[in-house]
Protein backbone atom coordinates (compact mmCIF):
# COMPACT_ATOMS: atom_id res chain seq x y z
CA UNK A 1 0.00 0.00 0.00
CA UNK A 2 1.50 3.33 -0.96
CA UNK A 3 1.61 6.53 1.01
CA UNK A 4 -1.56 8.07 -0.47
CA UNK A 5 -3.61 4.93 -0.07
CA UNK A 6 -2.69 4.82 3.59
CA UNK A 7 -3.78 8.39 3.97
CA UNK A 8 -7.08 7.79 2.17
CA UNK A 9 -7.75 4.83 4.41
CA UNK A 10 -6.73 6.64 7.60
CA UNK A 11 -8.92 9.66 6.97
CA UNK A 12 -11.86 7.49 5.91
CA UNK A 13 -11.54 5.38 9.08
CA UNK A 14 -11.30 8.44 11.32
CA UNK A 15 -14.35 10.02 9.66
CA UNK A 16 -16.31 6.78 9.99
CA UNK A 17 -15.39 6.38 13.69
CA UNK A 18 -16.43 9.97 14.41
CA UNK A 19 -19.66 9.41 12.51
CA UNK A 20 -20.42 6.42 14.79
CA UNK A 21 -19.56 8.57 17.82
CA UNK A 22 -21.93 11.31 16.55
CA UNK A 23 -24.76 8.78 16.19
CA UNK A 24 -24.25 7.66 19.80
CA UNK A 25 -24.07 11.31 20.89
CA UNK A 26 -27.50 11.91 19.29
CA UNK A 27 -28.84 9.04 21.37
CA UNK A 28 -27.16 10.58 24.42
CA UNK A 29 -28.93 13.85 23.78
CA UNK A 30 -32.32 12.09 23.90
CA UNK A 31 -31.33 10.31 27.12
CA UNK A 32 -30.39 13.66 28.69
CA UNK A 33 -33.78 15.14 27.73
CA UNK A 34 -35.55 12.16 29.26
CA UNK A 35 -33.40 12.43 32.41
CA UNK A 36 -34.29 16.10 32.77
CA UNK A 37 -38.04 15.30 32.74
CA UNK A 38 -37.62 12.56 35.36
CA UNK A 39 -35.36 14.73 37.54
CA UNK A 40 -37.96 17.53 37.43
CA UNK A 41 -40.68 15.11 38.53
CA UNK A 42 -38.40 13.77 41.27
CA UNK A 43 -37.97 17.31 42.60
CA UNK A 44 -35.60 17.88 45.54
CA UNK A 45 -34.52 14.24 45.78
CA UNK A 46 -32.93 14.45 42.28
CA UNK A 47 -31.64 18.00 42.42
CA UNK A 48 -28.06 16.82 41.73
CA UNK A 49 -29.18 15.21 38.48
CA UNK A 50 -29.96 18.46 36.67
CA UNK A 51 -26.35 19.67 36.18
CA UNK A 52 -25.50 16.16 35.01
CA UNK A 53 -28.17 16.29 32.30
CA UNK A 54 -26.96 19.77 31.34
CA UNK A 55 -23.43 18.46 30.93
CA UNK A 56 -24.57 15.44 28.92
CA UNK A 57 -26.66 17.67 26.63
CA UNK A 58 -23.66 19.95 26.04
CA UNK A 59 -21.33 16.99 25.60
CA UNK A 60 -23.61 15.40 23.01
CA UNK A 61 -23.86 18.66 21.05
CA UNK A 62 -20.09 19.17 21.19
CA UNK A 63 -19.40 15.61 20.08
CA UNK A 64 -21.75 15.97 17.10
CA UNK A 65 -20.11 19.26 16.12
CA UNK A 66 -16.61 17.85 16.47
CA UNK A 67 -17.56 14.81 14.43
CA UNK A 68 -18.78 17.09 11.64
CA UNK A 69 -15.64 19.24 11.86
CA UNK A 70 -13.36 16.22 11.77
CA UNK A 71 -15.33 14.79 8.88
CA UNK A 72 -14.79 18.01 6.92
CA UNK A 73 -11.07 17.90 7.67
CA UNK A 74 -10.92 14.26 6.59
CA UNK A 75 -12.70 15.12 3.31
CA UNK A 76 -10.22 17.96 2.70
CA UNK A 77 -7.28 15.64 3.34
CA UNK A 78 -8.73 13.04 0.98
CA UNK A 79 -9.26 15.64 -1.77
CA UNK A 80 -5.71 16.99 -1.36
CA UNK A 81 -4.35 13.50 -1.27
CA UNK A 82 -6.07 12.74 -4.60
CA UNK A 83 -4.77 16.01 -6.09
CA UNK A 84 -1.27 15.11 -4.97
CA UNK A 85 -1.53 11.57 -6.25
CA UNK A 86 -2.76 12.75 -9.68
CA UNK A 87 -0.04 15.39 -9.84
CA UNK A 88 2.62 12.78 -9.00
CA UNK A 89 1.29 10.52 -11.76
CA UNK A 90 1.34 13.46 -14.16
CA UNK A 91 4.89 14.42 -13.14
CA UNK A 92 6.03 10.85 -13.64
CA UNK A 93 4.32 10.69 -17.07
CA UNK A 94 5.85 13.97 -18.27
CA UNK A 95 9.29 12.98 -16.97
CA UNK A 96 9.09 9.71 -18.89
CA UNK A 97 7.94 11.60 -22.02
CA UNK A 98 10.96 13.88 -21.62
CA UNK A 99 13.24 10.82 -21.55
CA UNK A 100 11.47 9.18 -24.51
CA UNK A 101 11.74 12.34 -26.63
CA UNK A 102 15.54 12.41 -26.36
CA UNK A 103 17.84 15.33 -27.02
CA UNK A 104 16.93 15.88 -30.65
CA UNK A 105 13.39 17.04 -29.93
CA UNK A 106 11.25 19.84 -28.56
CA UNK A 107 11.38 18.37 -25.06
CA UNK A 108 12.58 21.60 -23.40
CA UNK A 109 8.97 22.78 -23.78
CA UNK A 110 7.74 20.27 -21.20
CA UNK A 111 10.27 21.25 -18.53
CA UNK A 112 8.12 24.19 -17.30
CA UNK A 113 5.13 21.82 -17.09
CA UNK A 114 7.14 19.45 -14.87
CA UNK A 115 8.19 22.43 -12.71
CA UNK A 116 4.59 23.64 -12.37
CA UNK A 117 3.39 20.17 -11.36
CA UNK A 118 6.20 19.87 -8.77
CA UNK A 119 5.04 23.14 -7.20
CA UNK A 120 1.46 21.84 -7.09
CA UNK A 121 2.62 18.66 -5.37
CA UNK A 122 4.52 20.61 -2.73
CA UNK A 123 1.58 22.96 -2.08
CA UNK A 124 -0.85 20.05 -1.71
CA UNK A 125 1.55 18.29 0.64
CA UNK A 126 1.98 21.34 2.88
CA UNK A 127 -1.75 22.02 3.08
CA UNK A 128 -2.48 18.37 3.75
CA UNK A 129 -0.03 18.22 6.65
CA UNK A 130 -1.44 21.43 8.11
CA UNK A 131 -4.98 20.00 8.05
CA UNK A 132 -3.72 16.73 9.47
CA UNK A 133 -2.35 18.61 12.48
CA UNK A 134 -5.72 20.36 12.94
CA UNK A 135 -7.41 16.99 12.84
CA UNK A 136 -5.08 15.76 15.56
CA UNK A 137 -5.95 18.75 17.78
CA UNK A 138 -9.69 18.21 17.26
CA UNK A 139 -9.34 14.60 18.25
CA UNK A 140 -7.40 15.56 21.39
CA UNK A 141 -10.24 17.92 22.40
CA UNK A 142 -12.81 15.17 21.91
CA UNK A 143 -10.73 12.82 24.03
CA UNK A 144 -10.58 15.33 26.89
CA UNK A 145 -14.36 15.73 26.74
CA UNK A 146 -14.98 12.01 26.89
CA UNK A 147 -12.78 11.65 29.97
CA UNK A 148 -15.01 14.21 31.72
CA UNK A 149 -18.11 12.38 30.46
CA UNK A 150 -16.88 9.15 32.08
CA UNK A 151 -16.65 10.91 35.45
CA UNK A 152 -20.13 12.39 35.00
CA UNK A 153 -21.52 8.94 34.26
CA UNK A 154 -20.21 7.75 37.66
CA UNK A 155 -21.73 10.81 39.39
CA UNK A 156 -25.06 10.06 37.70
CA UNK A 157 -25.13 6.65 39.40
CA UNK A 158 -24.47 8.24 42.80
CA UNK A 159 -27.17 10.86 42.27
CA UNK A 160 -29.64 8.22 41.11
CA UNK A 161 -29.18 6.27 44.34
CA UNK A 162 -30.44 9.33 46.28
CA UNK A 163 -33.58 9.86 44.19
CA UNK A 164 -36.07 7.92 46.38
CA UNK A 165 -39.05 6.72 44.33
CA UNK A 166 -37.30 7.73 41.10
CA UNK A 167 -34.14 5.76 41.91
CA UNK A 168 -34.95 2.91 39.51
CA UNK A 169 -35.77 5.24 36.59
CA UNK A 170 -32.69 7.38 37.13
CA UNK A 171 -30.51 4.27 37.55
CA UNK A 172 -31.56 3.16 34.08
CA UNK A 173 -30.69 6.65 32.81
CA UNK A 174 -27.31 6.60 34.60
CA UNK A 175 -26.50 3.21 33.04
CA UNK A 176 -27.42 4.49 29.61
CA UNK A 177 -25.20 7.52 30.11
CA UNK A 178 -22.34 5.22 31.10
CA UNK A 179 -23.01 2.91 28.18
CA UNK A 180 -23.19 5.69 25.57
CA UNK A 181 -20.08 7.42 27.00
CA UNK A 182 -18.22 4.13 26.69
CA UNK A 183 -19.47 3.80 23.10
CA UNK A 184 -18.23 7.27 22.16
CA UNK A 185 -14.92 6.55 23.93
CA UNK A 186 -14.42 3.31 21.96
CA UNK A 187 -14.89 5.10 18.63
CA UNK A 188 -12.56 7.94 19.65
CA UNK A 189 -9.93 5.38 20.67
CA UNK A 190 -10.26 3.66 17.30
CA UNK A 191 -9.86 7.01 15.55
CA UNK A 192 -6.79 7.74 17.70
CA UNK A 193 -5.25 4.37 16.79
CA UNK A 194 -5.65 5.12 13.08
CA UNK A 195 -4.11 8.53 13.55
CA UNK A 196 -1.18 7.11 15.55
CA UNK A 197 -0.46 4.66 12.76
CA UNK A 198 0.31 7.74 10.65
CA UNK A 199 2.14 9.61 13.40
CA UNK A 200 4.96 10.44 10.99
CA UNK A 201 2.59 12.71 9.06
CA UNK A 202 1.87 15.00 12.00
CA UNK A 203 5.22 15.07 13.77
CA UNK B 1 6.61 3.32 -30.44
CA UNK B 2 6.95 3.60 -34.21
CA UNK B 3 6.26 6.92 -35.88
CA UNK B 4 5.68 6.76 -39.63
CA UNK B 5 4.85 9.57 -42.01
CA UNK B 6 1.94 8.16 -43.99
CA UNK B 7 1.30 11.26 -46.07
CA UNK B 8 3.56 14.19 -46.93
CA UNK B 9 1.91 16.99 -48.87
CA UNK B 10 2.98 20.46 -49.76
CA UNK B 11 1.28 22.08 -46.81
CA UNK B 12 0.61 19.27 -44.36
CA UNK B 13 1.79 15.91 -43.12
CA UNK B 14 0.15 12.86 -41.51
CA UNK B 15 2.21 10.88 -38.99
CA UNK B 16 1.03 7.57 -37.57
CA UNK B 17 2.18 6.40 -34.12
CA UNK B 18 1.74 2.82 -32.99
CA UNK B 19 3.13 -0.71 -32.72
CA UNK B 20 4.50 0.12 -29.29
CA UNK B 21 6.60 -2.83 -28.04
CA UNK B 22 6.85 -1.21 -24.59
CA UNK B 23 3.13 -1.03 -23.91
CA UNK B 24 1.72 -3.06 -20.99
CA UNK B 25 0.85 -6.57 -22.18
CA UNK B 26 -2.91 -6.57 -21.59
CA UNK B 27 -3.52 -3.17 -23.15
CA UNK B 28 -4.82 -3.19 -26.70
CA UNK B 29 -2.41 -1.77 -29.31
CA UNK B 30 -3.63 1.46 -30.88
CA UNK B 31 -2.74 3.75 -33.77
CA UNK B 32 -2.54 7.44 -33.04
CA UNK B 33 -2.23 10.08 -35.71
CA UNK B 34 -1.11 13.66 -35.93
CA UNK B 35 -1.74 16.07 -38.79
CA UNK B 36 0.79 18.88 -38.91
CA UNK B 37 -0.60 21.75 -40.95
CA UNK B 38 0.50 25.29 -41.72
CA UNK B 39 -1.60 26.93 -39.04
CA UNK B 40 -2.85 24.08 -36.88
CA UNK B 41 -1.69 20.69 -35.68
CA UNK B 42 -4.33 18.09 -34.91
CA UNK B 43 -3.76 15.14 -32.61
CA UNK B 44 -6.16 12.32 -33.54
CA UNK B 45 -7.33 9.74 -30.98
CA UNK B 46 -4.35 10.41 -28.67
CA UNK B 47 -4.79 7.11 -26.83
CA UNK B 48 -5.03 5.71 -23.34
CA UNK B 49 -3.41 7.05 -20.20
CA UNK B 50 -0.87 4.20 -20.17
CA UNK B 51 0.52 5.33 -23.52
CA UNK B 52 0.72 9.03 -22.72
CA UNK B 53 4.45 9.27 -21.94
CA UNK B 54 5.53 7.31 -25.00
CA UNK B 55 3.08 9.18 -27.19
CA UNK B 56 4.10 12.66 -26.00
CA UNK B 57 7.79 11.74 -26.19
CA UNK B 58 7.33 10.48 -29.75
CA UNK B 59 5.34 13.52 -30.84
CA UNK B 60 7.99 15.91 -29.52
CA UNK B 61 10.40 14.46 -32.08
CA UNK B 62 8.12 15.75 -34.85
CA UNK B 63 6.45 18.89 -33.63
CA UNK B 64 6.82 21.59 -31.01
CA UNK B 65 4.17 21.14 -28.31
CA UNK B 66 3.12 24.78 -28.68
CA UNK B 67 2.08 24.02 -32.24
CA UNK B 68 -0.50 21.39 -31.23
CA UNK B 69 -3.73 23.34 -31.34
CA UNK B 70 -6.41 20.67 -31.61
CA UNK B 71 -7.30 17.18 -30.49
CA UNK B 72 -9.90 14.90 -32.01
CA UNK B 73 -11.60 11.95 -30.30
CA UNK B 74 -13.47 9.70 -32.71
CA UNK B 75 -15.52 8.45 -29.77
CA UNK B 76 -15.38 8.11 -25.99
CA UNK B 77 -13.54 4.82 -25.41
CA UNK B 78 -10.64 4.76 -22.90
CA UNK B 79 -8.14 3.58 -25.54
CA UNK B 80 -9.07 6.71 -27.52
CA UNK B 81 -9.01 9.48 -24.98
CA UNK B 82 -8.41 8.37 -21.36
CA UNK B 83 -5.10 10.29 -21.49
CA UNK B 84 -7.08 13.55 -21.74
CA UNK B 85 -6.32 14.62 -18.15
CA UNK B 86 -2.59 14.66 -18.97
CA UNK B 87 -3.01 16.33 -22.37
CA UNK B 88 -4.98 18.93 -20.47
CA UNK B 89 -1.77 19.75 -18.56
CA UNK B 90 0.38 19.61 -21.70
CA UNK B 91 -1.92 21.55 -24.05
CA UNK B 92 -3.97 23.89 -21.89
CA UNK B 93 -4.96 26.08 -24.86
CA UNK B 94 -6.00 23.24 -27.16
CA UNK B 95 -9.51 22.47 -28.38
CA UNK B 96 -10.99 18.97 -28.28
CA UNK B 97 -13.32 18.06 -31.15
CA UNK B 98 -15.65 15.20 -30.30
CA UNK B 99 -19.31 14.25 -30.54
CA UNK B 100 -21.71 16.51 -28.61
CA UNK B 101 -23.20 13.29 -27.26
CA UNK B 102 -20.10 12.42 -25.25
CA UNK B 103 -19.17 15.74 -23.68
CA UNK B 104 -20.49 14.95 -20.20
CA UNK B 105 -18.78 11.56 -20.32
CA UNK B 106 -15.41 12.51 -21.80
CA UNK B 107 -15.00 15.24 -19.20
CA UNK B 108 -14.73 12.43 -16.62
CA UNK B 109 -11.22 11.83 -17.97
CA UNK B 110 -10.22 15.26 -16.60
CA UNK B 111 -10.51 18.51 -18.52
CA UNK B 112 -9.83 21.77 -16.72
CA UNK B 113 -8.22 23.80 -19.49
CA UNK B 114 -8.94 22.34 -22.92
CA UNK B 115 -12.01 23.66 -24.73
CA UNK B 116 -14.61 21.06 -25.77
CA UNK B 117 -15.83 21.67 -29.32
CA UNK B 118 -19.04 19.66 -29.53
CA UNK B 119 -19.47 18.22 -33.02
CA UNK B 120 -23.08 18.12 -34.21
CA UNK B 121 -24.40 14.81 -35.55
CA UNK B 122 -23.88 15.93 -39.15
CA UNK B 123 -20.15 16.58 -38.54
CA UNK B 124 -18.04 19.58 -39.49
CA UNK B 125 -14.70 20.81 -40.84
CA UNK B 126 -11.41 22.17 -39.55
CA UNK B 127 -9.16 24.52 -41.51
CA UNK B 128 -5.55 23.47 -41.06
CA UNK B 129 -4.15 26.36 -43.08
CA UNK B 130 -2.43 26.34 -46.46
CA UNK B 131 -5.68 25.38 -48.16
CA UNK B 132 -5.98 22.12 -46.24
CA UNK B 133 -9.36 21.37 -44.74
CA UNK B 134 -10.23 18.18 -42.83
CA UNK B 135 -13.80 16.90 -42.60
CA UNK B 136 -15.38 15.25 -39.57
CA UNK B 137 -17.49 12.52 -41.18
CA UNK B 138 -20.38 10.99 -39.17
CA UNK B 139 -19.88 7.31 -38.34
CA UNK B 140 -22.52 6.97 -35.66
CA UNK B 141 -23.04 3.44 -34.29
CA UNK B 142 -19.75 2.42 -35.91
CA UNK B 143 -19.26 1.33 -33.15
CA UNK B 144 -20.11 4.12 -30.72
CA UNK B 145 -23.45 5.93 -30.71
CA UNK B 146 -21.63 9.25 -31.20
CA UNK B 147 -18.78 8.48 -33.62
CA UNK B 148 -16.82 10.38 -36.27
CA UNK B 149 -14.14 9.65 -38.89
CA UNK B 150 -11.81 12.23 -40.41
CA UNK B 151 -11.58 12.65 -44.16
CA UNK B 152 -8.74 14.57 -45.76
CA UNK B 153 -9.71 15.31 -49.40
CA UNK B 154 -6.23 16.67 -50.19
CA UNK B 155 -4.40 13.56 -48.98
CA UNK B 156 -7.37 11.35 -50.01
CA UNK B 157 -7.06 9.78 -46.58
CA UNK B 158 -9.83 8.50 -44.32
CA UNK B 159 -9.06 8.01 -40.63
CA UNK B 160 -11.75 5.43 -39.95
CA UNK B 161 -11.62 4.93 -36.17
CA UNK B 162 -12.55 1.35 -35.27
CA UNK B 163 -13.79 0.58 -38.78
CA UNK B 164 -11.17 -1.63 -40.42
CA UNK B 165 -9.55 -2.36 -37.06
CA UNK B 166 -7.56 -5.51 -36.39
CA UNK B 167 -5.40 -6.53 -33.46
CA UNK B 168 -1.77 -6.91 -34.45
CA UNK B 169 1.48 -7.51 -32.62
CA UNK B 170 4.23 -4.88 -32.45
CA UNK B 171 6.16 -6.44 -35.33
CA UNK B 172 3.27 -6.53 -37.82
CA UNK B 173 3.64 -4.58 -41.07
CA UNK B 174 1.95 -1.20 -41.29
CA UNK B 175 0.02 -1.93 -44.49
CA UNK B 176 -2.44 -4.67 -45.37
CA UNK B 177 -0.56 -6.91 -47.79
CA UNK B 178 -2.80 -9.98 -48.13
CA UNK B 179 -6.38 -8.74 -47.84
CA UNK B 180 -8.03 -12.19 -47.63
CA UNK B 181 -5.71 -13.22 -44.80
CA UNK B 182 -6.35 -9.92 -43.07
CA UNK B 183 -10.12 -10.45 -43.02
CA UNK B 184 -9.53 -13.31 -40.57
CA UNK B 185 -8.23 -10.75 -38.07
CA UNK B 186 -11.12 -8.35 -38.67
CA UNK B 187 -14.19 -10.54 -38.95
CA UNK B 188 -14.87 -11.32 -35.30
CA UNK B 189 -14.16 -7.80 -34.19
CA UNK B 190 -16.47 -6.16 -36.72
CA UNK B 191 -19.27 -8.65 -36.24
CA UNK B 192 -19.28 -8.23 -32.48
CA UNK B 193 -18.39 -4.55 -32.04
CA UNK B 194 -20.41 -2.99 -34.86
CA UNK B 195 -23.96 -3.03 -33.60
CA UNK B 196 -26.09 -2.01 -36.59
CA UNK B 197 -26.34 -3.35 -40.14
CA UNK B 198 -28.31 -0.30 -41.28
CA UNK B 199 -25.68 2.08 -39.81
CA UNK B 200 -22.99 0.03 -41.55
CA UNK B 201 -24.83 0.19 -44.91
CA UNK B 202 -25.33 3.93 -44.55
CA UNK B 203 -21.63 4.47 -43.76
CA UNK B 204 -20.51 2.35 -46.74
CA UNK B 205 -22.88 4.22 -49.07
CA UNK B 206 -21.43 7.59 -48.01
CA UNK B 207 -17.79 6.47 -47.95
CA UNK B 208 -17.98 4.95 -51.44
CA UNK B 209 -18.56 8.49 -52.74
CA UNK B 210 -15.22 9.69 -51.32
CA UNK B 211 -11.87 9.48 -53.11
CA UNK B 212 -9.73 7.43 -50.74
CA UNK B 213 -6.13 6.32 -51.26
CA UNK B 214 -5.49 5.43 -47.62
CA UNK B 215 -7.91 4.16 -44.99
CA UNK B 216 -6.28 4.43 -41.57
CA UNK B 217 -8.00 2.67 -38.65
CA UNK B 218 -7.30 3.12 -34.95
CA UNK B 219 -6.05 -0.47 -34.58
CA UNK B 220 -4.11 -2.61 -37.03
CA UNK B 221 -2.98 -1.90 -40.57
CA UNK B 222 -3.53 0.73 -43.21
CA UNK B 223 -5.64 -0.06 -46.30
CA UNK B 224 -4.15 1.47 -49.44
CA UNK B 225 -5.33 1.81 -53.03
CA UNK B 226 -7.37 -1.24 -54.11
CA UNK B 227 -7.54 -2.60 -50.57
CA UNK B 228 -9.84 0.28 -49.65
CA UNK B 229 -12.42 -0.93 -52.16
CA UNK B 230 -11.86 -4.54 -51.10
CA UNK B 231 -12.55 -3.57 -47.52
CA UNK B 232 -15.80 -1.79 -48.42
CA UNK B 233 -16.97 -4.81 -50.45
CA UNK B 234 -16.03 -7.23 -47.68
CA UNK B 235 -17.70 -5.09 -45.03
CA UNK B 236 -20.81 -4.72 -47.21
CA UNK B 237 -21.50 -8.46 -47.15
CA UNK B 238 -20.70 -8.88 -43.45
CA UNK B 239 -23.53 -9.27 -40.97
CA UNK B 240 -22.79 -7.33 -37.80
CA UNK B 241 -24.38 -7.04 -34.36
CA UNK B 242 -23.87 -10.72 -33.66
CA UNK B 243 -23.85 -10.27 -29.89
CA UNK B 244 -27.63 -10.35 -29.99
CA UNK B 245 -27.96 -13.25 -32.41
CA UNK B 246 -25.41 -15.32 -30.49
CA UNK B 247 -27.41 -14.76 -27.33
CA UNK B 248 -30.61 -15.78 -29.11
CA UNK B 249 -28.96 -18.93 -30.39
CA UNK B 250 -27.85 -19.80 -26.88
CA UNK B 251 -31.45 -19.27 -25.74
CA UNK B 252 -32.74 -21.58 -28.46
CA UNK B 253 -30.26 -24.26 -27.48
Amino acid sequence: MDYEQKLYVTTAIIAAELSHAANIASEMSLIAKNARVIATRAGESAVGFKPITDFITDFAATTIKQANDINQLAISISALSITKSHAETAKDSFSRAWAVAGEDSYRDKIEPIIGKISTEIQAAEEEMFSIFRKLNLQLEESEMQIRAAALIATSAKTEASRAGDYQANLNVIAEKIEETSAGVRTHLRNARKSLDNNRALIS
Amino acid sequence: MKAITIYQGENHRWVMFGRDPGKPEKIIDTNQYIVIGKNRTLLIDPGGIELFSTMLGSILRHVDIDKITDIFASHQDPDIISSLGLWDEALPKARLHAAWLWEGFIRHFGMQNIEYVALPDEGGKIDMGGGVELEFIPAHYMHSSGNFNIYDPTARLLMSGDIGAAIEDAEAPIDVTDFDQHTLKMRGFHQRWMPSNSAKDDWIRRVRKLDIDIMAPQHGRLFKEENVGKFLDWFDQLTVGTGISNKNKQGED
